[in-house]
């Protein structure tokens, strides 16, 4: 791939016009020009090329530019990678990190995302917080970073500790969450009503001069104000992976104890938890016969269970568990459906699956097609075999 | 004494215990609501409503009728006969002969009786009535041996003779066995069964043409709203569950029943008898069938107690199965009106305890804050029909035919069918205007899940907005608004010509203004009767007679008309959602199948989606205008949109 | 036994706008239903200005109704505590967000800070009260856990829960409500905020570094969907093929 140096002439020009008192531009001609930045040219081929994985993946075209840019040198900076510094920050953004359970989720990305753009567009620096776990976070575009490895329970007292000193030591301008319930949601409200700064909940828009926050049927608009929660529309964003310096920062600070007990996790059966809210749904269609295997299977996964409509309207299971238009929508992290077509009203009731599996015998089924990992096969041969699986894997 | 005086002695004192059970009986009827009763024109309408209504009814059943002819005519005959007789003692033979021939053919009824006892289909309840058979014989047969002497045939043996004494011990048994009956047993239904027709609060059903089925609005202000205890209920309407033969020709048509959901429209009936006559009853002495899937079920009630609950005489679940289809009132031969009984129980139900199941609470929910029970925005009633253009009522003023959309505009399949009968209709010349956005839900689904508040609040609505336009019809293709709008709103105050699109699109037909491609070659078709078009608005030609414009080969399902089985779509039982082994339209489908017709056509969007959501070879289903749409004798895509 | 109060506030249906119970409410009612049910005290609360907003409420249950007079445009929370210091309840109950106006969700929490109390979200159930309070608080993905509290808490009920069951007519229209004037508070400063309708949400457009071909380069090119496919596998390579992808996604539980 050729990384040869590509002249810009726009940016040339701009770079060597001037705007006089009069307000007309003029141009300054001779050696006195700033150089433009050289950019890499872009060989369209190897583009395609590094798009396409293998031969079973399928092209798809990614309007937000996906990662595609990350995986591509000729993109990056060029030469050896050096973290951007930002030195001397006009003023710093705090993002309050929700990491579940220790791991870096999607809103902690999309966080990092507005988070970044907001510091570049202030000229400020992102100051991350992370309360547990040790993440890398040096290609999320975070500057600063402090981390502190709190007990791994719900302690929101401990915490609200941990952001007051935070905002003591480091004097943000302004505190950015994600409004994921229990976490950032809870966090930045609870913020707000112990220091009683101003506080947009579920900001959609967010510019340096204005953001929009979701009221009930209406925006709140005004100036950023320091505590910000961000709805989960800005949270579907990553931010670009170049390197950055994620300076650690130390914090001295001992959260005293709280209120709140927490007793640990209820073991919950899960497979007949309400499927609108399930995380882990395996559901059965008409090509389910066994459905002994079917129930144990579920079980042992401790996955929701759920059916298509002629499953439920055949009594074979309740009607509670049906998915699809007419019965519920649901949005799991990951769908497992066995012996399902995929009827339209079905398939609208998945629609924000994150990971669809499917087995069926049919391979023109419409859920096969949907699904991002799609089995020919007999449900009644693969249940059992998936299920003796997991029970090896149990003990050992 | 002569044998004479011992018929006599016998029968008066039946006749006293026969009175003090009837006056016990009265006293419970009069525990009921007031009602008002037109008493004079219900006497004088007596014996039509009793020779063509019930006859007809019971006509449909030839042993029974026959049964019924000789046991109650000759009962009858003999009462009358056995006064002059025993009672003024005249033994003229010219009054014996036609007594004693009396009491044969009530024998021959009463040997009728017990040859369908001895195989006794599982409709039929057990218990008094295995012995009624007996009663009625053994009365004939003790009254006949009295009567003997009267005759001629041989002198009076004396009371002493020991035969004498069998015959009066036969005698006192049967005619105390049937004057109890008159309070506590069979005879009650002859009793209650008369007096239901005097006092029937229904009617307009004997009378016109059409049956005016109306349910009745109660007053929302009054201390308990709806029927919790059997004394709840008009007294009018305690008289008529009274008068129930315990025939099970409802819970046969039933198609809750059918499908094994815990309904059985005889045991509501039966249950609320039961109730009104004692103190604390249970149900383990009734001898009929037993809830489906409820079989062991223990249920408690009584005059003051609530009839419906977990523990009560009528389970929660037989309440909300109900599809309100009307096949039961339909087949019954005493004139009971089993879905106004269920409407009034399902009122306080959920006026007075919000104990409403399923998915029922949401949707009233939803029509509380939006008028319709999608939860949609009023304006999106239009959605699917802007490229139609049709002329906002609010914007022409008038019109000749004002097209209802109904709630079948915000689901995909009612709008294909009203996107066909606009386009039929507009093809043939016929000007539509709409309501658009003025136009709510009729508040017919509520009323049904007795939601009467909603309904009241909805009809007021709608009425108002009629109000401001002048139109001369109303034309919708859903029947359930066809029967709110022309059944329901008169009693609010709204009087309006309603008719279904398949009359108008007959009408088009007959003018001469619709023309069809010959229908050769096609797959035959079967029609699907819509409860609320057929047995609620007496509506079977019509639709009929426009599918033979269409071409031949229509072909009737064993059960259509007015026998015809519901989809299952009807009274809010997709949203209560009873669990039962089978499903209603699937029931149906399979009918449907069993004609071999190829295609079944539905005239309601209720029917399309039940039927159309049943999976497996089966016939393809069609709606009325889509049909005609598809043969007309222009190609469909050249009929303008 | 202890005494209860849940914060009721006007509904709003989100397509027609016409007044209903909200939802979250509505969850938080049931929450506390619940434990009047095992004999403790429940009293509905209301602030705004009229009886209508509280009725809807009313027709779930027969319990104590009580509205705050206030106008609607004033703040509830200056009024709601001070009623609750007199009443000293020894659980406040909410919804997560109000279906009228800001709807912050912000309340709570102020109203937990106000009273030195604990504010706990996402509440599924309550246990057991008593000087402490024990109960379940919902996770993501339909898992559980158990808290526990002294009283008085704030307990905000989690959204997604089921209303009470049982909304009757009758009851809504029987039921007597007491109306509690409340002194009318100086209105609030203007603040920078401002009320707009509502825009649709979209995802921002992401801002590409390096010109127009790095723009191009993002809009047009391809990324690899998940697209897999095993046609007839044997049973245990399927399973294999299922477990390695729920687990390299994360969803395996133990």
């Amino acid at each position: 791939m050729s990384a040869r140096p590509r002249r810009d002439p726009h940016a040339e020009r701009e770079r060597a016009t001037r705007v006089g008192p009069s307000g007309r531009a003029r141009r300054i001609l001779g050696g006195a020009v700033p150089a433009a930045p050289v950019r890499p040219r872009r060989n369209p081929h190897v583009l395609r090329m590094a798009a396409v994985p293998g031969p079973a993946g399928r092209m798809r075209l990614d309007p937000h530019g996906g990662e595609l840019l990350a995986h591509l040198p000729s993109l990056a900076t060029p030469g050896a990678e050096q973290p951007i510094v930002v030195e001397r920050p006009a003023c710093l953004i705090l993002a309050v990190l929700d990491l579940p359970g220790g791991r870096l989720e999607g809103s902690d990305f999309g966080l990092l995302a507005a988070a970044r753009d907001l510091a570049d567009r202030l000229e400020g620096a992102v100051l991350a917080l992370t309360l547990h776990g040790r993440p890398d976070l040096s290609r999320l575009g975070v500057d600063r970073h402090i981390a502190l490895d709190l007990p791994d329970r719900w302690d929101p007292i401990a915490r609200l500790a941990v952001l007051r000193a935070v905002l003591a030591d480091q004097a943000p301008a302004h505190v950015l969450f994600a409004e994921t319930p229990l976490l950032g949601a809870d966090l930045a409200r609870r913020l707000a009503a112990a220091t009683g700064l101003a506080a947009a909940f579920a900001v959609h828009r967010l510019e340096p001069e204005e953001v929009r926050a979701r009221g009930a049927g209406l925006d709140l608009v005004g100036p950023p104000p320091p505590i910000m929660t961000l709805h989960e529309v800005l949270l579907a964003d990553r931010p670009e992976p170049a390197l950055r310096e994620a300076r650690p920062v130390p914090l001295a600070v001992e959260p005293d104890a709280g209120l709140v007990e927490d007793l640990g996790e209820i073991p919950v059966d899960l497979t007949g938890a309400p499927l609108a809210e399930a995380d882990l749904i395996v559901s059965a269609g008409d090509g389910v016969t066994d459905w002994p295997a079917f129930h144990t299977l579920a079980a042992r996964l401790n996955a929701t269970v759920g059916g298509s409509r002629q499953v439920c309207d055949r009594g074979l299971l309740p009607r509670d568990r049906q998915v699809g238009a007419s019965g519920t929508l649901v949005a799991p992290k990951a769908y497992l459906a066995f012996g399902i077509s995929g009827a339209p009203q079905h398939l609208q009731g998945i629609e924000r699956c994150q990971r669809v599996v499917a087995v069926n015998t049919d391979l023109h089924a419409k859920m096969i097609e949907r699904a991002d990992l799609a089995i020919v096969a007999d449900a009644q041969a693969v249940m059992p075999a998936l299920e003796a699986l997991l029970e090896r894997r149990r003990h050992g | 004494m002569g044998s004479g005086g011992v018929v006599l002695l016998i029968l008066l004192g039946a006749l006293g215990w026969a009175l003090i059970g009837v006056l016990g009986r009265i006293a419970g009827w009069r525990a009921g609501r007031p009602a008002k009763v037109d008493w004079l024109a219900g006497l004088l309408a007596l014996p039509r409503r009793y020779l063509v209504n019930v006859h007809e009814v019971v006509a449909r059943d030839r042993y029974a009728s026959t049964m019924h002819v000789m046991a109650a005519g000759g009962l009858v005959l003999a009462l009358l006969l056995v006064v002059l007789v025993h009672g003024f003692g005249i033994a003229s033979p010219w009054l014996a002969w036609p007594l004693l021939l009396a009491c044969v053919l009530t024998l021959l009824g009463a040997e009728r009786v017990l040859r369908r006892r001895a195989d006794r289909p599982p409709r039929l309840s057990g218990g008094r009535w295995n012995r009624f058979g007996w009663a009625i014989g053994g009365f004939a047969l003790g009254l006949a041996w009295f009567t003997l002497p009267a005759t001629g045939v041989m002198a009076d043996p004396g009371l002493l003779h020991p035969v004498s004494l069998a015959f009066a011990a036969l005698l006192a048994w049967s005619a105390f066995e049937l004057a109890d009956g008159l309070a506590h047993g069979p005879m009650r239904h002859a009793l209650a069964g008369a007096l239901n027709l005097v006092t029937h609060p229904r009617a307009p059903r004997f009378s016109a043409d059409r049956p005016v089925a109306a349910i009745h609005p109660i007053d929302l202000d009054a201390p308990r709203l709806g029927v919790e205890t059997p004394q709840d209920f008009a007294w009018n309407r305690l008289v008529m569950a009274d008068a129930c033969v315990a025939c099970g020709r409802c819970e046969e048509q039933c198609p809750a029943f059918a499908a094994g959901q815990p309904l059985d429209p005889k045991f509501v009936i039966r249950a609320i008898s039961m109730a009104q006559g004692a103190d604390h009853v249970d149900d383990r002495h009734y001898a009929g069938r037993r809830w489906p899937g409820l079989e062991r079920r223990v249920g408690e009630g009584g005059a003051a107690r609530p009839l419906v609950a977990d523990g009560g005489l009528i389970p929660p679940a037989a309440l909300w199965a109900c599809t309100t289809c009307r096949a039961c009132v339909e087949a019954c031969p005493m004139m009971i009106e089993h879905v106004d009984a269920i409407i009034d129980l399902r009122r306080f139900q959920t006026l007075e305890l919000g104990a409403v199941p399923g998915k029922a609470p949401a949707a009233l929910a939803e029509l509380a804050a939006a008028d319709n029970i999608h939860g949609r925005a009023a304006a999106r009633r239009m959605d699917a029909f802007v490229d139609l253009d049709l002329p906002l009522l609010r914007e022409v003023e008038s019109t000749d035919l004002l097209l209802w959309l109904g709630d079948g505009a915000f689901d995909p399949r009612g709008q294909r069918a009203m996107r066909a009968f606009v386009q039929v209709a507009r093809h043939a010349g016929l000007e539509l205007a709409v309501l658009g956005e003025e136009e709510l839900d009729t508040g017919d689904l509520a009323r049904r899940l007795g939601d009467e508040a909603q309904f009241q609040r909805l009809a007021e609505a709608n009425i108002a907005t009629l109000a401001r336009y002048r139109f001369r019809r109303i034309v919708t293709t859903d029947p359930h608004v066809l029967n709110s709008l022309r059944n329901d709103y008169p009693a609010m105050g709204g009087h309006y010509e309603v008719v279904h699109h398949t009359a108008v699109l007959l009408e088009l037909a007959e003018e001469g203004r619709l023309k069809f491609q010959p229908g050769e070659g096609q797959a035959a078709l079967t029609y699907h009767d819509p409860c609320y078009l057929g047995r609620w608005n007496g509506e079977f030609e019509a639709p009929r007679r426009l599918l033979d414009l269409l071409g031949p080969g229509r072909v009737e399902m064993a059960r259509h008309g007015r026998t015809a089985r519901c989809c299952g779509g009807g009274g809010g039982a997709p949203l209560t959602d009873i669990p039962g082994p089978r499903r209603i339209p699937d029931m149906r489908m399979a009918d449907a199948k069993a004609t071999r017709a190829g295609t079944v056509v539905v005239a309601c969007p209720n029917c399309a989606v039940m039927l159309d959501g049943v999976t497996g070879d089966y016939p393809a289903v069609t709606e009325v205008a889509e049909l005609v749409l598809a043969r007309l004798a222009v190609p469909a895509e050249r009929v303008a949109a | 036994m202890a005494e209860i109060v849940t914060l009721l506030s006007a509904g709003c249906h989100p397509e027609t706008g016409r007044l209903r119970p909200a939802a979250g409410d509505a969850a938080a009612l049931a929450l506390g239903l619940a434990l009047r049910a095992s004999g403790h005290r429940l009293i509905g609360l209301h602030a705004g200005p009229a009886d209508d907003a509280l009725r809807v409420y009313a027709g779930f249950a027969e319990f104590d109704l009580v509205r705050l007079n206030l106008s609607a445009q004033a703040d509830a929370l200056p009024v709601i505590l001070p009623w609750l210091a007199l009443r000293r309840p020894a659980l406040v109950l909410a919804g997560p967000k109000a279906e009228l106006g800001a709807g912050t969700g912000l309340l709570p929490y102020a109203l937990a800070e106000a009273m030195g109390a604990a504010c706990i979200p996402e509440v599924a159930g309550v246990e057991e009260l008593a000087e402490r309070v024990t109960l379940v608080q919902a996770l993501p993905g339909g898992r559980r856990r158990r808290l526990a509290a002294p009283a008085p808490a704030v307990l905000v009920a989690a959204g997604r829960l089921a209303p009470p069951s049982g909304w009757a007519y009758a009851r809504a229209q029987r039921a007597r409500l007491e109306t509690v004037p409340a002194t009318a508070l100086e209105p609030v400063a203007a603040t920078a905020w401002r009320n707009e309708p509502a825009r649709p949400l979209a995802r921002p457009v992401r801002r590409i570094r390096g010109g127009a071909a790095a723009r191009m380069a993002a809009a047009t090119s391809f990324t690899a969907g998940e697209g897999q496919l095993l046609v007839q596998p044997a049973p245990d390579e399927a399973a294999r093929a299922i477990l390695a992808y729920l687990e390299g996604q994360g969803l395996l539980r133990s």
